[in-house]
């Protein structure tokens, strides 16, 4: 009984909705002696999101902390990351479901309109009816101000093309692997979330108000 | 006779940086890493490197010295097809598209429908490219 320890794993990123009781449980994982792993697991911790971002960034040596408290026995080892990530659910921006119906197709126009003035763009600029005029000359040997035989064909292998590069069309993949523009996504996140624990790191200790608190309600 | 040689020195200078310039442009962009993990032949890339400087140098040649290959319209099409894959794959692997999407869908909230921004972009190149050149007088 005297020399038990605890295994405390955080999360990366825990999203919860606003107001919501939340518990050790949720925002880390929890291992170790098999007596105190549901209590440990259901020490509830209020969560204030006091400035507007809706982030919060907590550290481990809080959580030791709170453990500490309520059963000062225990040996607490942190294992994995130093800090978790805590983001408010967003509400959606669109109060009736039939606003994204009317919103995504106009961005859709809005991009299929945009790319195709980029291609032409391109075309106009590397002057490619010249290079098409040039190149159909050299496999066939006869002039033509349109070659379209070749044109044709040209354009759609540029949709192919893109397709190739992303990965998958529509949801169908080719490869097992993620897609260049999941791993970009990805990367922005991270980045993201790097940038919010920098910022953060000043007041993440001013976790001395959510230890009143609890000790507040008493040890169980 | 010395005007020849320096016009050969010259030209060869010249044709040194361009093909640099190319090599360095389709590395930057990460195209032959792609399509090497797309078709899984890693291992074999030197075959790329020769497949990508004899096409650079059989172009070259080719409409500099009026060569003519004699082939049938078919030809002509098969290769404008690859053609319009290489030019796809340039266009999807630009930073433009890569960094922006990820960016703009996040802005706009549309993230779980990022597929279908996708394939507006691909519909869209498609749409323009088709249209320039079906469209008479437009250059």
């Amino acid at each position: 009984m005297s020399n038990e320890t605890i295994y405390l794993r955080l999360f990366s990123q825990v999203e919860i909705d606003a107001g919501e009781m939340v518990t050790l449980g949720t925002l880390a994982e929890i291992e170790g002696s098999p007596d105190y792993k549901e209590k440990i697991s259901s020490i509830p911790i209020k969560i204030n999101f006091d400035n507007d971002d809706g982030k919060k960034v907590l550290s481990s040596l809080l959580f030791v902390n709170l453990i500490n408290i309520y059963y000062p026995h225990l040996k607490v080892q942190v294992v994995g990351n130093a800090d978790v990530l805590i983001k408010q659910a967003e509400k959606s921006i669109f109060p009736f479901h039939f606003f994204k119906l009317l919103y995504l197709p106009a961005v859709c126009i809005l991009l299929f309109v945009g790319s195709a003035m980029a291609i032409i763009n391109f075309h106009a600029d590397v002057n490619m009816p010249t290079v098409h005029q040039q190149i159909f000359k050299l496999i066939t040997g006869e002039e033509n101000r349109n070659p379209l035989v070749l044109q044709i064909p040209y354009s759609i292998g540029i949709g192919l093309g893109m397709t190739l590069f992303f990965n998958h069309f529509f949801k169908k993949r080719f490869n097992r692997e993620p897609s260049p523009l999941e791993m970009e996504m990805f990367n922005y996140e991270e980045n993201i979330n790097k940038y919010i624990r920098a910022k953060q790191k000043d007041d993440r200790y001013s976790a001395g108000e959510k230890e009143n608190e609890t000790r507040s309600r008493g040890k169980r | 006779m010395d005007r020849i040689i320096l016009l050969m020195v010259i030209g060869l200078a010249e044709g040194v940086v361009v093909g640099t310039a190319l090599v360095a442009f389709l590395t930057l962009l990460d195209i032959v890493p792609r399509l090497a993990q797309l078709t899984g032949t890693g291992d074999r890339c030197r075959f790329f490197e020769y497949a990508i400087t004899s096409g650079a140098v059989f172009g070259t040649l080719g409409v500099f010295l009026g060569w003519n290959m004699h082939l049938p319209g078919l030809a002509a099409a098969v290769i404008g097809f690859f053609m319009g894959i290489f030019v796809g794959l340039l266009a999807a692997a630009l930073t433009e598209v890569l960094n922006v999407l990820p960016v703009l869908s996040r802005r706009l909230g549309l993230q779980r429908e990022i597929a279908g921004l996708l394939a507006a972009i691909i519909f869209g190149k498609i749409a323009g490219s088709l249209f320039y050149w079906l469209v008479p007088g437009l250059w």
